[in-house]
């Protein structure tokens, strides 16, 4: 399912005193089937590029693409839950997407909406528990009162549970401790590998998306300025412009070429990087 | 979605009565509501009226914030016309109503965007004051009265964002009919209560680990009566005294 | 400037479940120390109990004062917290208000007030945001501003529990070079976090779990204990993991904590 931004900008708070330009003129292809990251500091306007793809916004000038929709500024947009349910997401702050009093209440709340029959939304509820890691023991609990990690994984699972094509997670890995984090990696892997989904996540942790995405965009100050794999835009000299800090392996390489004019080469894992490191040494 | 920008949250803006005194403030509207409530005559009606868009445009702040109330007031002129039809008032007498009514609310609106909690307080607490000699406990009902103004836009706040929850998996709120968008409020509204009196509690639990207690403490904000202020007061005195004068005594 | 000792806290009255049993810790006045640990150490727990708000059995000093009912109120004066959601403890409309509140609470003059409000505004660098609604700004803009509430009382400790989470790296950057100049003036820090890197900005670390003190010195110290931390379930910092490594290998005979120096230390 294609996803295109063209020519897009937002303004919040349009025609008032408090008229803010959030977004201006951008232009990006999400690469299907694969893991994109979307970074950026606080306030580059990475929230408001999410909520324009989950049509929770339109776009005050241009189009977004997805699929065969176009999204404007003045559509109307006839069945839009066709399209939503191939759009899951994942809030950045799981109270905030949590409104039911049930696990089980919200995980088939979205089937409930897209028309999802009743004896098989029983069955989903359970499979979806199980691709987070959770089992039929939380059903009956009350969301907001679990652990941080539990109530990521139940957020994730009541997005699943409608099988979208194309998921979106917002700073999805803030306040988790390490092993929580290498979980949730995990499960995203498999979604990709397994389940074909398309995966956009939006966060500031460069360490966390280093380690996972396939292609990265990066934002400053509601433009889209850079894109390319990890190597090339943790490579960019404009970096530090866009007040982006690489992730702190690759930051060393990078200094050892600037400092010693030795290329190390970017590399992902510790093990590599001192075998690198082994030959240039002696 | 829900426009929330009318009562109880403060506009920061630069304008003349941004800056009056709150205790100046709170007079003036109590002086403007016993001349709406004598003023039968449609000339005073529409003479409070302009004048009231005076002050609005006082403010700074564009109409159109004030004009969306009058968009969510339709369905209560629609029911004090029918009330007028039915006890036989005029349609005209009505109308005239619907105005005065709408320069008070306007006058309150003007209020709540122009003066932040704090001072809203300090003249709440300035004005009636002279009620503690009668052991009412002045202080913590006028937190009690800024509280509960304030408690509209985090309703609204935590409204929009269940909206938003909803929305992404499926509930499609701005196209559909009002039966719909009520069915979705109705199945919404004790989350949206629960959490929002939770968030009353978190606000508590955070005023009292700062030391907050009821009981004497200083007003940091610099209320400084100025030449403005008198203006103010007394002009409405004035129309005041005028619509006595015509009104009751011919 | 912090000492606890023999502290026992359950969840329930004579259950067996113990979040501290016979727990002690000194904390030195002027340490800077990142307080560490996997979820359910009892990070949280331990800032609750330190700010009077569960009541345990034990000996708490802060400061001069050894924590009892009758006290909570005048040690509260002295320890400023910055919470990991700010939103959920603004109380005011303005900035402005919102740094004055603690200060208006403690009765202090008008004009004292409006001093200490544009110093620390001023030192924070947001003081063109004093009369903005605090919930309008952005996730770094508001801790700054809870940090600012939290200063202006000239707290002898500051906590900060998770605040630093939702950050991106420049703007923490920002804030912990603040948090360094308070501790050059005096300050007492503790920055409880789960993320291991914070670590390198402060002095020491004291890593917990289950209710214990697993390590407690000088982050160089702690660092070099590679099994205990990943036991503990959390990630070396690179430099650390680096150094460790390097360690082995003869390469280096010391940890290092500090990009320039790692890399002028490997091709001297």
């Amino acid at each position: 399912m294609e996803i295109k931004y063209d020519s897009v900008y937002y303004s919040y708070r349009e025609n008032t005193a408090l008229e803010k330009l959030v977004l201006e003129d951008i232009n990006l292809d999400i690469k299907e089937n694969k893991i994109n990251g979307i970074v950026g500091k606080s306030g580059s306007g990475k929230t408001t590029f999410l909520e324009l793809l989950n049509i929770l916004l339109l776009p005050t000038l241009g189009t977004i693409k997805i699929g065969d929709y176009q999204i404007e500024k003045k559509c109307k947009i006839i069945n839009i839950n066709n399209l939503r349910v191939e759009l899951g997401y994942v809030f950045g702050n799981p109270k905030h997407q949590f409104f039911l009093s049930t696990v089980k209440e919200e995980i088939a709340f979205g089937m409930k909406q897209f028309s999802y029959k009743l004896d098989q939304i029983e069955k989903r509820i359970s499979d979806a528990l199980n691709l987070v890691g959770l089992d039929d023991s939380y059903l009956e609990k009350d969301p907001k009162k679990l652990s941080s990690g539990e109530m990521r994984k139940v957020a994730i699972a009541s997005v699943l549970a409608f099988n979208p094509k194309i998921l979106i997670f917002d700073e999805p890995t803030v306040g988790l401790d390490s092993i929580s984090e290498k979980s949730f990696l995990k499960m995203l892997k498999m979604l990709k590998n397994k389940y074909h989904k398309t995966i956009i996540i939006v966060t500031h942790d460069m360490n966390m998306i280093h380690k996972i995405a396939d292609y990265l965009f990066v934002f400053h100050e509601g433009k889209k300025v850079l894109e390319g794999t990890k190597y090339e835009v943790f490579n960019h000299e404009l970096l530090e412009q866009y007040e982006i800090v690489r992730p702190a392996i690759m930051e060393f390489s990078h200094q050892v070429l600037k400092k010693k004019g030795i290329k190390l080469g970017y590399r992902d894992d510790v093990n590599d990087l001192i075998k690198d490191i082994y030959r240039h040494v002696s | 979605m829900f426009h929330n920008m009318l009562l109880g949250r403060y506009y920061p803006e630069r304008s003349k009565i941004h800056a009056m005194n709150p205790i100046a403030k709170l007079l003036c509207i109590f002086i403007f509501m016993i001349s709406a409530l004598l003023s039968t005559s449609w000339q005073f009606n529409i003479f409070l009226m302009i004048l009231t868009v005076l002050f609005l445009l006082l403010t700074n702040i564009p109409l159109v914030h004030y004009l969306r109330t009058t968009k969510a007031l339709i369905p209560i002129y629609m029911v004090m016309l029918i009330m007028g039809i039915l006890f036989h008032i005029s349609l005209f007498n009505s109308f005239l109503l619907m105005i005065r009514i709408t320069s008070i609310l306007f006058h309150f609106i003007m209020l709540t965007l122009t003066t932040p909690m704090t001072e809203m307080i300090y003249g709440f607490e300035m004005l009636f004051g002279f009620l503690k000699l009668f052991g009412f406990n002045v202080s913590s009902v006028a937190l009690s009265i800024t509280e509960t103004i304030r408690f509209i836009p985090n309703l609204v706040d935590e409204g929009n964002r269940i909206l938003k929850s909803a929305t992404s998996r499926g509930i499609d709120y701005r196209n559909s009919n009002i039966v719909t968008k009520f069915m979705i409020l109705k199945s919404m509204s004790s989350s949206i209560f629960e959490l929002t009196i939770k968030k009353s509690e978190d606000l508590k639990f955070a005023m009292s680990l700062r030391l907050y207690q009821k009981g004497p403490r200083t007003n940091f904000r610099m209320n400084r009566w100025k030449v403005f202020d008198s203006y103010m007061i007394t002009l409405y005195l004035l129309v005041l005294l005028v619509i006595i004068k015509k009104e009751i005594m011919g | 400037m912090i000492e606890i000792k023999d502290l026992i806290y359950q969840y329930e009255k004579d259950s067996t479940n113990y979040i501290f049993n016979r727990f002690s810790l000194i904390l030195k006045k002027g340490s800077f120390t990142t307080l560490v640990g996997p979820i359910g150490s009892g990070k949280s727990t331990l800032i609750k109990i330190l700010l009077g708000l569960i009541k345990v059995n034990g000996y708490i000093k802060i400061g001069d004062f050894v924590l009892c009912s009758k006290n909570v109120k005048q040690i509260r004066t002295q320890i400023g917290v910055v919470f990991e959601d700010p939103d959920q403890v603004f109380v005011a409309e303005t900035v402005m208000d919102e740094i004055a509140f603690a200060l208006e609470n403690q009765n202090k003059s008008k004009k004292e007030i409006w001093n200490k409000v544009d110093d620390i505004a001023t030192c924070l660098g947001i003081k063109h945001l004093l009369e903005c609604d605090p919930h309008t700004l952005s996730e770094g803009e508001k801790r700054l501003v809870s940090l600012a509430s939290a200063l202006v009382i000239e707290p002898q400790i500051l906590i900060l529990d998770e605040a630093l989470s939702m950050l991106d790296e420049i703007s923490k950057r920002k804030i912990f070079r603040i948090l360094k100049d308070c501790n050059q003036k005096g300050v007492t820090i503790l920055n409880a976090t789960h993320d291991l890197n914070e670590s390198l900005y402060g002095n020491e670390i004291l890593l917990l779990q289950n209710g214990k003190i697993i390590l407690q010195g000088t982050k160089e110290e702690v660092l070099k204990q590679e099994s205990k931390i990943k036991k503990a379930g959390l990630e070396l910092p690179f430099l650390a993991d680096l150094s460790i490594r390097l360690m082995y290998y003869g390469v280096l005979d010391h940890i290092i904590l500090d990009m320039n120096e790692m890399v002028d230390a490997i091709w001297k």
